[in-house]
Formats: structure tokens, C-alpha cells, sequence
């Protein structure tokens, strides 16, 4: 998966227009980091990536490039 | 033993997400919130207390069935918003409903795991023999707990209040089958009213409040919800449980008819659904109109479904019940 469709994942689970996320935005200045969100996010890395977030590495991601940098495909 | 009746009520005022949108101080329409959570309104309690709720639900089991009440020998009442600390509100349901003075009693403290524990329970007193007519309620007001102006829960929960007897005749063969049971109290701060109990008595300093960075407010009077720890805890035990109950029971996925879990949320429950492999067909779902009503979901899913035709005699039902806690629950059940 590339990352243009990786940033598409994202932007799905946190319902923001197509296009609008880029790797340096910050997550706290978006409308849709709320812990409904941060669910959305969960459910898409453990459906896509087989990865699951835990509270405390959701507290520490800062911006889209953080949640990006999660996103590895298993072989 | 059987399930023999069920029935359930909700709390006359109906709150709409249009109506939610108008009070909270900004950002969410009504639109946003069916998105966000698959529920477009919810019943909330306004002057209704446990008791009274629970008390409706019963005569209105009484009446659908026509089974007697003088004939309930044990009154099981789950909840987590009791009339008092003491007495037991299952007492006052005991006194008000006119239920024989020998029968037993008692309240339970669970949530969303409540309905399957209770069923527990009432098999284990049947079996016993220590009962035969079980009268299990399971009545909810969290929206009492919840701050109005905190969005993460209260588009979420509503009010309800359900009534299911279980009984057994002689020569019965028992319907209620398999439990799977689990508790995991690392959760506990997770989904919790922080004040109000001996750890943390209500006083001007729990009842000041804060908003935290989404903008939701409440004080330590109030229900608190990390959205995202309960998913995870989700993920991370309800396809286990699912997997460890099939085959404690000796069944497969496909054995299952109907499959209806706590309707905790609708992004939840579709992930649910999607991790585990069941299909939407078997997958119950009918939150749009009541929320979650904890310890009530699940029998008002039931009650719904077999009102749907969606359960015929002899379907195999799984019900799954998880949350507060942490605890989890469940059973397999023969109709």
C-alpha cells in the first residue's frame, strides 16, 4: 500500500475530506481527534495492519505522520 | 427451564439528536451524531426512579403472560443506579408489586454484562432448587450520571428497563445452555462514576467541573468513558469469548442462528461483527431508536427480535454481554 492510499485510510476513519491530511498536520488542531475518532483509528489499524493501538502510544502520536509511521503491512 | 417471557419499557421522554445538537456548546449536529454512533434518539428518565421502571416493566410482563406473580420465588434486579444505597431496590419492586413476602430478593451491581450474569444466576438457582419462578430485572438510568454537556456519552447511552422470567416445570429440559464468564478489573476507571460511593463521597470538590481537550465536561459526580480503552478491551476478549464458549458447547460459528450482543455501540458492534466472521444476517442490531441501555440492551434486543419473527422455536441464540468492569458474559440459549 502507498502512502497516498494509506493517508486515504486515515483520512476515512477520522471522516475528513480526501486530500485534506498531510503528514506534518497535527492532530490536535483536527475536529475529528475525539475519541470517537481515535476508535475509527483503532478499528482501521487492527482491520488493515493487524496492529492495535493501546491508550498510552494514542497519546503520544502528535500528527497524521505519526499515525502513518504505525501502518505497516505484515507479510 | 426456559426463558419464558420477556418484555421491557422505556422511560416515556424521547431525547433526538436534533435536540442533543442544540445543547451542546458546539460543533456536533444531529447528522454528525447518527453518523458517529447509529442512534438517532434515546428514552431518558426524567422523575422515574430504578423502582419505578422496574416495577412497569414487571406488571407489564405479569400482564402480557398471564403467569401469576404471586407465583415468583426470586427477584434478581440488576443495576447500577439503585433508589438508595440500602435497601435493596429489589426489596421495594418486592413490596410494591404485591410478590408473596417468601420470596428471595436481590439487587446486583453490573452493567452490560448484566442480562447473561442474571440468566447465570437464575440457572444456578434453579438448578439448586432453591427457586423455581425467577423474576430478572435489568433497569438502567445512567443518563442520571451522565453531564449534559459531555457529547462521548451522553449521544450514546439511554434509559430502559426490562423484565424476563425464568422458570422451570418438572420434566422441563433446560434451554438455558453454556456460560462463559470474565472479569478483568485493571478497567475499572475506564467506565466509571468516580464519586458518589464510600471511595469518594459527593462533596464541592467532586462536583467541580472541568473540560477536558474534546471540549466534554463533567465532574467526578459524573459518568466517565475512555471511548477508546473500551474498544480495545473489545477487540482484545469478545472474539476470544466467542471462540471459548463455541467450543465449550461443542458448535461452530454457522451453528449459531442469531447472534446478539450488548448494543454498546454501532462502530463497535460492526467491528465486532467483522472480527469474528459472523454474518450480518445473524447479527442483531437495534440501537437507532433506544442508545445503550447497559444491562437492558440485550433482553430488549430479544424482546425485538422475536417480535421481528427473526427467532423461531429452536434456534440457537448466543448473547453476548460486555463492558463495566471490566466484565463479560456469555451464554448460549435454546428457544
Amino acid at each position: 500500500m502507498n502512502p497516498a492510499e494509506k493517508t486515504l485510510l486515515v483520512e476515512k476513519a477520522l471522516d475528513t475530506e480526501p486530500g485534506t491530511l498531510k503528514p506534518d498536520t497535527r492532530l490536535n488542531d483536527l475536529e475529528e481527534w475525539d475519541s470517537l475518532g481515535v476508535v475509527s483509528l483503532i478499528a482501521m489499524l487492527d482491520k488493515h495492519f493487524s496492529v492495535r493501538l493501546h491508550p498510552d502510544k494514542i497519546r503520544a502520536l502528535a500528527t497524521v505522520k505519526d499515525i502513518l509511521d504505525q501502518m505497516i503491512e505484515k507479510d | 427451564m426456559i426463558i419464558r417471557h420477556i418484555t421491557y419499557i422505556l422511560p416515556e421522554k424521547i431525547q433526538e439528536n436534533e435536540e442533543l445538537a442544540k445543547e451542546f456548546a458546539s460543533g456536533w449536529d444531529s447528522k454528525k451524531i447518527f453518523r458517529k454512533t447509529g442512534i438517532r434518539s434515546r428514552h431518558v428518565a426524567t422523575t422515574e426512579k430504578t423502582s419505578d421502571l422496574a416495577v412497569e416493566a414487571a406488571k407489564k410482563l405479569f400482564a402480557e403472560s398471564g403467569f401469576p406473580k404471586e407465583n415468583v420465588d426470586f427477584i434478581l434486579l440488576c443495576t447500577q443506579s439503585p433508589d438508595h444505597f440500602l435497601p435493596t431496590t429489589a426489596c421495594i419492586v418486592q413490596d410494591r408489586l404485591g410478590i408473596p413476602t417468601t420470596c428471595g430478593a436481590l439487587d446486583f451491581n453490573l452493567g452490560c454484562s448484566g442480562f447473561v450474569t442474571g440468566l447465570a444466576l437464575a440457572k444456578g438457582l434453579i438448578s439448586g432448587n432453591l427457586a423455581k419462578n425467577v423474576l430478572l430485572l435489568t433497569v438502567e438510568t445512567y443518563t442520571k450520571h451522565i453531564h449534559p454537556q459531555d457529547r462521548s456519552v451522553r449521544t450514546i447511552f439511554g434509559d430502559g428497563a426490562a423484565a424476563t422470567l425464568i422458570t422451570h416445570q418438572d420434566g422441563e429440559p433446560c434451554k438455558i445452555g453454556e456460560f462463559v464468564f470474565g472479569t478483568d478489573g485493571s478497567g475499572a476507571n475506564n467506565l466509571i462514576v468516580p464519586a458518589g460511593g464510600m471511595a469518594l463521597p459527593r462533596s464541592e470538590e467532586t462536583a467541580i467541573e472541568i473540560t477536558d481537550e474534546q471540549g466534554n465536561t463533567r465532574s467526578l459526580n459524573n459518568l466517565f468513558m475512555d471511548g477508546p480503552a473500551i474498544f480495545n478491551f473489545t477487540l482484545d476478549t469478545v472474539p476470544g469469548t466467542v471462540r471459548s464458549l463455541l467450543e465449550k458447547a461443542g458448535m461452530e460459528i454457522d451453528d449459531i442462528d442469531l447472534y446478539i450482543f450488548h448494543q454498546a455501540t454501532k462502530f463497535m458492534l460492526d467491528s465486532l461483527r467483522e472480527k469474528i466472521g459472523i454474518p450480518e444476517e445473524k447479527f442483531y442490531f437495534n440501537m437507532e431508536e433506544k442508545g445503550n441501555t447497559v444491562s437492558a440492551t440485550i433482553p430488549i434486543a430479544l424482546r425485538e427480535a422475536l417480535d421481528e419473527g427473526k427467532i423461531k422455536k429452536g434456534d440457537k441464540l448466543m448473547l453476548v454481554g460486555f463492558g463495566v468492569g471490566y466484565s463479560w458474559t456469555a451464554c448460549i440459549i435454546e428457544w
